[in-house]
């Protein structure tokens, strides 16, 4: 019997053993980002993080088809392309819910958002690093989640009221980690603070400069903040912002030499000067049949035959296909040349004007065409360049938007010049157009400066308030 | 392990005890002999014991009645008895020889005789003209299999004499010529031998086959209980059972013998030599064998998590597929349904158990050989099972595509351009439109294509008469302190598909030792090791979803039987090619054999147990098990493939001399290996004993620690040279390969090489540390009672403890009626039995886990290292349940010739993983906006009966029928996305995507209602209301517009075979059958609608599309369009519904035991052959368009032919 005890206790003792932690190891396969190199790497994702709207620029007066003609045959062929001319004519609803329902610019941004959120919550206690570390990888991610939710209450709220901003619906803010939350829209005062906090929040913590541009710096939240001061119409901070974005970068790509674009002689976003964070349009080069980007006549008459962004930026028709020639016109090329999707983050040019553009509000316009000076002579080939003058501060103002226009156009940044302008009488305009012989009008009062939030968001969170 | 094969119950005339009992004194009055009572054992030590007081031990012990005349007793002897558990029989034995006495076994009772009965009889042997006749007869007695029986009793007819063999079958007896010897054991059918001059008298006795399905030990895979003592719902199929049917691979043996576990076959002629072969670490469920069948028991119970039962084998989970199993190395089978009979297996157990016990060896036997072959032969399946069209139909078609514009000829004047190249009849229309050709001339060319029929060419070149056979031999044993089992076999199939082969060979090494006459240590070793073979030619890959299509009139082969070459690029631009270009046609025949693809699997398995008694029926039992595969594929892809051709030519540019990737020569050697390493450890206390006589229990619990590992890798050698076995070293590439190439607009203009087989290793690991325990307790053999708990832990759930602490409990309750006094007077009532259980089951999906996942990449725009968040974090995910009741009865009535169960049970399946759809504000485009959530439920119900009834008997005929019938369905009870009011995705064109729905089953089929064609041909459909919804509106957004045609898994199914035996000849035959379901057919995948998607489908319907206006009253197929609303509003609606209801004849076998007299010539002990024919065919079919409901393919282009009709022969010898 005696035997027989020991055999069981040390049995016993056997199988109790080491029990404890045998379980507590992670599957292999999906990597559980424990270590802060893993949150680097999440920070390193550009092809996450960069997305922004790609359907602005279609709805804004950049773009103009011509009825009937091929490009707009192919692009009603299917379904697939549906969004296109649903964006171009201002429908209420862009993705229907069915065949090709996803809202990529909405899942994009805020897909940015995810990651952000991901660092921002998951960091503090992930192993490895220094508090600097830390708190620099959590900086970066709020930088990203600005930019994203700035993007969003710029395509899915009105634009910025002081009046009635606290009011106005803008859209649901998420700043944790979370799959359950109530996705109920802030008001478009609450987002625009939350912008402002996350870039104040993340100053301090970045450093003046990055191998890329991809990653936020100290830069790129000046720029950030002074776009975000100009969509709130507040001029002196967003003029103050962009000094401080300047004082750190302000070189410009110099177009005055350039014959032919390509990558050779123009810098990839990563490493462009121009650039103080980088953000594209999240469907990519624009460039193909039929999604292509047919300019406006107003934008090719503003930009004249002689400005390099017409000749390097701009292409003839029957380079995008060689059925488009019919209808003639030109389209943007600038992506397409350089091998990838166009930038829509802040820029050196951006800051420049946002600068003119407070000296012309302040009466100054000399001051302002100065700044806008300094941009159009790397603009043009020296023989072509010929300083613009302003008559009055007014006229110093149009100079300074058209200048915008012609500096930003498929750049997302009109169409949110449009927003913020549509209520002033001097740059009011109603926009038409003719799709099948049907007509569609943009004007300054109409619901439509808003775009519909995506319907199948709506159904699978109906807290949400659809847009009028 | 015949001593198991015991009797429940002995049944004979019952008149005798009448008569008897008037003048004996019944002793005690306990239970009536049964499984347990005979195995029972019985332990007696004393030095001076009295005849009385042993018998009395006796009865106590083993729970028997024992009968005797007080005055036979010899009052004054004592005697000593050392009884260590030893059987009843044994123990009557001792005592009965110590005290003079004998003792007969009739009906429930012991009765102990004088040995007087034989003096009584020596006084007749006085008798002079007898004393020669009187003799003693001696024999062994055994079974078909040659093993001996122990305990069979012999008697003299017509008198009570009689006595039972001992350990090795042998026996002796006092009788007289002329006399009749009758044995008899139970389970095995009576036997009688006339007494001659020959003292020597072997006998076999045979089994009742209809007792044998009585499996009378039920193992759970961590306890064996007696079956009357189980109170889950489980069925068992014994090795006899497995044995009636041929196939190599037990899947198909398992086939209708289980009320509940669905076995669908998709394919007949392979059994072993499946389409996948592979496991993937990734993969959240079973998949190895998909293509070929798939089971379940009791239908769904998880909706993304796994659905295939959990396999355990001699008490291991395998994480192996059935097929590495050598059939005949199996000794039962015991399918876990209820919640009480698998919850011991905790979180696995939803979906089912099937324990797999193999055979071992046996004690005190002599080595017994066991031989058997099988060769199974088939026909060519029918290939015009798939309605296709024919040549005229498809020229047809071709031409009205390029009559509307659809398709036109392309100029090639580049390698784009050439790339717009399409069938002949599609060139002459074109040819014919552009007037390049004349009407004559089309037609003339048109008639001679379209009296081709290249069918027959198909099934010449690509297809053979299946076959395969199998070889089997093992040898058993043992003696007083070891026993072993060895067993080897060997398999060869070769399937329809010329050029595939799968080739299997499995060894079992099994040993048992008792260690110091106290501890038990058991070490079992099994192998299978594989070849595959997979180069040949589907059917399906002839007529793929993007690619070149066959045309029903393109040949394989020209007359001289050489493969023709079709171009695939347009030759009038391939002819001015360079000759660095290689050849750039494709040749079906010759592809054929330029391929080398073979595939090795190697599984080992080891397990080893120690068991050591410790204390008072406490028993501790450890066991390690190791199961490891290796998988390793070789495919070659030979350089004059038209793969090679093609990757080179692609990579070359029209200037230049060579490719641009430098492969000179060589093929391409693309390598998968696959490692998987599991092992579990378990350390286990048993306690087992009877208090009091009354109480019986058997208690367990232990602890059991499993890990599983499995990595996969994949690589590509290219310029491989198969002779040498050398690889060009020089092909070096670069991370990001770009090569110039023949699209490019020059030489420097690249493009990225994209290689197949990127190196890639995957690895996963898991891990399992489960605590459980099991009580059993029966109070008189009339109520058992029984419980367990199993507490799991698992790496990948619950980062909230919450969550994971929860255990699994199940509990059962058995009365067994038929041991009640009141029942005793019901004769016809043999055993009746009720259960009650309840219990939770777990489920768990494996590819889940809790915890923010990312992957690691490399940025394509800084390429710096990056990585992306492959699911967010997910904290509530938990183990899915299932609670299941479960009520059941079991029966055996009219002296056993009635017997079955009926089950009746509910399953509410809770807490299931489903990937839901989820705001992108809450988790962006990760897993493209759905996320894993414990979310639905589903409530299931099912009956399972199974009946057996030996219809006919007498001396020479037995007629036995078993009829099993399984009902299931389910309903979705709770889904909190998918709801009717909510409208979605797919309802505008494909209904087959509409969610799990609240309210209906998990397995309903959507369609649409059919409005016929609209006067351009469209499809039109009704919405509820009746009114018509056209083709052009795209958008349907009320589920209401669907209709719900039924079930697409069957609610019936079942079984029915016969087993007819006339002396040695026995015939058996199974039929298969469903009821309740519905089929879509299969119709038009796809229209060619543009020059870019000109992908031709094959589909008969095709020919009866709409054409002109007027054909909307004759067809219901719609025109060419582009329209995918049209399309597959007419494919998915009710027109197209059919019942897949079916009794199908599996198999008819008929087998000869062979003469004892002829195969004792070779030192056999018993052998027998016999002839099956396995698929024979549907009986009876729902629908009329001749479809095989088990043979649909549902999904686009892949073509399944139902089985050929096939025949076997089988020889099996014992030595």
């Amino acid at each position: 019997m005696k035997y027989y005890n020991i055999t069981f206790i040390l049995l016993f003792a056997l199988s109790l053993f080491g029990c404890e932690n045998y379980v507590n190891i992670k599957t292999q396969g999906s990597l559980v980002p424990e270590n802060i190199e893993n949150y680097r790497y999440l920070l390193n994702n550009t092809s996450q993080l960069e997305m922004g709207p790609q359907i602005t620029d279609i709805a804004s007066d950049d773009v103009q088809l011509v009825d009937s003609t091929r490009q707009v045959s192919g692009l009603s062929s299917s379904d697939y392309y549906g969004w296109y001319l649903k964006t171009y004519t201002w429908q209420t609803d862009i993705y229907p819910i069915g065949y090709y329902q996803t809202d990529d610019n909405w899942s994009d941004m805020y897909n940015t958002i995810t990651y952000a959120n991901t660092v921002i919550a998951e960091v503090p206690s992930s192993n490895g690093g220094t508090d600097s570390t830390k708190t620099e990888l959590m900086a970066e991610a709020l930088v990203h989640r600005a930019d994203a939710y700035l993007m969003l209450v710029n395509m899915y709220a009105k634009p910025y009221n002081v009046s009635t901003a606290s009011s106005d619906l803008g859209v649901p803010l998420v700043l944790t980690e979370t799959t359950t939350q109530k996705l109920t829209r802030q008001s478009v005062e609450e987002v625009y603070n939350q912008v402002i906090a996350d870039l104040v929040k993340a100053l301090p913590s970045l450093p003046v400069t990055q191998p890329y541009n991809t990653l936020p710096t100290k830069v790129s939240v000046y720029g950030e903040l002074a776009r975000t001061y100009l969509c709130m119409n507040d001029y002196a901070k967003a003029n103050a912002y962009a000094d401080s974005a300047l004082s750190y970068r302000s070189t410009l790509d110099d177009l005055s030499s350039i014959k032919t674009l390509s990558s050779s002689n123009y810098p990839l976003r990563i490493n462009d000067p121009e650039i103080l964070l980088s953000k594209i349009a999240s469907g990519g080069v624009s460039a193909y049949s039929p999604t292509a980007m047919r300019l406006s006549d107003k934008l090719l008459n503003l930009l004249g035959t002689k400005d390099k962004r017409y000749s390097l930026f701009t292409i003839d028709a029957s380079t995008i296909s060689s059925l488009y020639t019919d209808a003639g016109g030109r389209y943007f090329y600038k992506d397409r040349a350089i091998g990838e999707a166009r930038n829509i983050g802040p820029s050196v040019p951006e800051m420049m004007l946002i600068k003119a553009e407070y000296y012309a509000r302040n009466n100054q316009s000399q001051t302002a065409m100065d700044w806008v000076n300094k941009l159009r002579q790397k603009r043009f080939a020296a023989t072509d360049y010929t300083p613009l003058t302003a008559s009055d501060a007014t006229d110093a103002l149009k100079k300074v938007i058209d200048e915008r226009h012609r500096e930003f156009f498929c750049r997302m940044l009109r169409w949110w010049d449009m927003r913020r302008l549509k209520d002033d009488t001097s740059f009011q305009e109603t926009i038409t157009r003719t799709v099948y012989g049907k007509t569609y009008t943009l004007d300054p009062s109409s619901n439509r400066y808003v775009f519909p939030l995506p319907p199948y968001q709506v159904q699978l969170n109906p807290e949400m308030i659809q847009n009028p | 392990m015949k001593k198991k094969r015991i009797p429940k119950s002995f049944f004979k005339d019952f008149s005798k005890i009448k008569k008897l009992t008037s003048f004996l004194v019944v002793i005690l009055l306990c239970f009536s002999i049964s499984a347990q009572n005979l195995s029972a054992p019985i332990t007696i030590k004393k030095k001076q014991i009295g005849v009385e007081e042993a018998f009395s031990r006796i009865k106590s012990q083993a729970h028997v009645y024992i009968m005797y005349e007080n005055r036979i007793i010899d009052k004054n002897l004592k005697f000593s008895l050392n009884l260590s558990k030893v059987s009843l029989m044994k123990a009557l034995n001792e005592v009965c020889s110590k005290a003079g006495l004998q003792y007969e076994i009739i009906d429930k009772h012991i009765l102990i005789k004088k040995i007087a009965d034989r003096v009584r009889v020596s006084s007749i042997i006085n008798k002079p003209e007898e004393s020669y006749s009187r003799h003693n007869v001696t024999g062994q007695i055994l079974d078909e299999t040659g093993d001996p029986i122990y305990g069979a009793v012999v008697r003299i007819d017509g008198k009570q004499v009689g006595t039972i063999s001992d350990s090795n079958g042998f026996y002796i007896i006092y009788a007289k010529n002329g006399e009749k010897l009758r044995f008899t054991f139970v389970g095995m059918e009576e036997t009688e031998r006339q007494v001659t001059d020959n003292d020597d008298m072997n006998v076999t006795l045979h089994a009742k086959p209809h007792l044998l399905n009585n499996v009378e030990v039920v193992s759970t895979g961590y306890q064996n209980l007696p079956k009357d003592r189980i109170t889950g719902s489980f069925g068992s199929i014994s090795s006899d059972e497995l044995a009636k049917v041929p196939s190599p691979n037990v899947i198909q043996r398992l086939e209708g013998k289980i009320p509940g576990m669905k076995i669908t076959l998709y394919s007949g002629d392979k059994t072993l030599d499946y389409t996948n072969t592979l496991k993937t670490p990734n993969s959240s469920t079973h998949t190895v064998g998909c293509t070929e069948y798939n089971m379940n028991i009791r239908g769904v119970s998880s909706l993304q998590g796994e659905t295939f039962p959990l396999i355990v084998v001699d008490g291991v989970i395998t994480e192996m597929d059935m097929s590495s199993i050598n059939p005949n190395d199996i000794d039962n089978i015991t399918v876990l349904k209820d919640a009480a009979a698998a919850s011991i297996w905790g979180v696995r157990a939803a979906n089912g158990v099937i324990v797999v016990t193999t055979k071992k060896g046996r004690e005190n036997a002599k080595p017994k050989v066991s031989f058997s072959t099988s060769f199974t032969f088939a026909g060519r399946p029918d290939i015009n099972y798939i309605k296709m069209m024919n040549s005229a139909e498809m020229l047809d078609y071709e031409k009205e595509l390029v009559d509307d514009g659809i398709m036109y000829n392309v100029p090639a004047t580049s390698y784009y351009m050439a790339q717009y190249y399409f069938p002949e009849g599609t060139r002459l229309a074109s040819a014919l439109k552009s007037g390049s050709i004349t009407q004559d001339e089309y037609n003339t060319k048109v008639s001679a294509l379209s009296k081709i029929d290249n069918r027959s060419q198909i099934s010449k070149y690509f297809m053979q008469p299946s076959s395969s056979q199998q070889y089997n031999l093992s040898v058993n044993g043992g003696g007083n302190n070891s026993q072993y089992y060895y067993s080897a076999s060997y398999t060869k199939e070769n399937p329809t598909e010329k050029r595939n082969s799968a080739q299997r060979l499995t060894l079992d090494l099994n040993n048992s030792w008792k260690l110091f006459n106290w501890v038990t240590l058991s070490t079992d070793f099994k192998g299978s090791f594989f070849n595959y073979i997979d180069n040949g030619t589907t059917i399906s890959s002839l007529y793929p979803s993007s690619g070149r299509v066959l045309m029903p009139y393109e040949n394989i082969a020209d007359s001289n039987g050489k493969g023709i070459s079709y171009n695939i690029l347009n030759p009038s631009w391939t002819s001015t090619l360079s000759s660095a270009y290689k050849d750039w046609t494709y040749n079906y025949l010759n592809e054929l054999n330029l391929r080398d693809n073979k595939q090795q699997t190697n599984n080992i398995s080891g397990n080893i147990n120690l068991s050591i008694p410790i204390y008072k029926g406490i028993e501790s039992s450890t066991l390690f098990a190791i199961e490891k595969a290796f998988t390793k594929v070789n495919d070659y892809i030979d350089p004059n493939s038209y793969y090679v051709r093609n990757m080179l030519n692609y990579y070359t540019y029209p200037t230049a001399s060579t490719n641009s990737l430098g492969i000179v020569n060589g093929g391409i050697l693309n390598r998968t290996n696959t490692d998987e390493s599991n092992y579990t450890f378990r350390q286990q206390f048993n306690y087992n004993a009877v208090l009091n006589s009354i109480h019986k229990i058997n208690a367990l619990a232990g602890i059991e620690l499993r890990e599983t590992n499995l990595g996969a890798s994949s690589f590509s050698l290219f310029g491989y040279n198969k002779e040498t076995g050398y690889t060009d070293s020089n092909i070096n590439f670069s991370y990001t390969p770009t090569y110039s190439y023949v699209g490019g607009y020059s030489e420097d203009s690249y493009t990225t090489f994209n290689y197949g087989g990127y190196h890639s290793q995957t690895d996963k690991r898991r891990r399992f540390i489960s605590y459980y325990s099991n009580v059993a307790y029966t109070l008189m053999n009339r109520y058992s009672l029984s419980g367990s708990v199993r507490y799991d832990d698992y790496n990948n759930f619950g980062v909230d403890s919450k969550y994971r602490a929860t255990p699994l409990y199940s509990f059962g309750t058995k009365w067994n009626l038929s041991h009640e006094k009141f029942m005793e007077s019901i004769k016809w009532i043999n055993n009746l039995a009720v259960r009650l259980t309840y219990g939770i089951n777990g489920n768990l999906s494996l590819g889940s886990s809790p915890y923010t996942a990312i992957y690691l990449t490399t940025n394509s725009t800084t390429y710096q290292p990056s990585a992306g968040i492959s699911s967010t974090a997910n904290p509530e995910l938990r183990w899915e349940k299932n609670y299941t009741t479960n009520l059941g009865i079991d029966f055996n009535l009219f002296n056993n010739r009635l017997n079955g169960s009926l089950d009746f049970y509910d399953k509410r399946s809770r807490d299931l993983l489903y990937s839901l759809p989820i705001g992108a504000a809450l988790v962006g485009t990760v897993n493209s906006g759905t996320i894993f959530r414990n979310a639905a439920a589903i409530n299931g119900h099912g009956i399972e009966a199974s009946l057996s009834a030996v219809a006919y008997k007498d001396k020479n005929w037995e007629a036995t029928v078993g009829l099993q019938l399984s009902y299931n369905t389910n309903k979705v009870g709770y889904n909190p996305y998918f709801k009717e009011s909510s409208y979605v995705n797919y309802y505008s064109y494909y209904p087959a995507g509409v969610g799990l729905l609240e309210g209906y089953s998990t397995d309903r089929l959507f369609v649409y209602r059919n409005a016929g064609l609209s006067k351009d041909g469209l499809t039109q459909v009704y919405d509820e209301n009746g009114n018509i919804i056209p083709a052009t509106q795209s958008s349907i957004t009320s589920i209401k517009v669907l209709k719900n045609a039924g079930h697409q898994t069957p609610p019936y199914f079942g079984s029915v075979n016969l087993n007819l035996k006339y002396k040695q000849f026995s015939l058996y035959a199974l039929a298969t059958y469903q009821f309740g379901s519905v089929f879509l057919r299969p119709t038009i995948s796809n229209y060619v609608s543009s020059l870019y998607r000109a992908n031709f489908d094959v589909s008969k319907d095709i020919a009866k599309r709409w054409k002109t206006s007027g054909d909307e009253a004759k067809t219901n197929v719609p025109k060419i369009s582009s329209s995918i609303y049209s399309l597959q509003r007419y494919v998915n609606s009710d027109i197209n519904v059919l019942k897949g209801d079916y009794i199908r004849m599996r198999q008819i076998s008929l087998s000869y035991q062979i003469d004892n007299a002829l195969i004792s010539k070779v030192h056999a002990n018993s052998a027998n052959i016999s002839l099956s024919v396995n698929n024979l065919g549907l009986l009876w079919k729902a629908n009329k368009q001749g479809y095989d409901p088990d043979y649909i393919s549902y999904a686009s282009r892949t073509y399944n032919l139902p089985a050929a009709r096939s025949y076997s022969v089988s020889l099996n010898v014992n030595f």
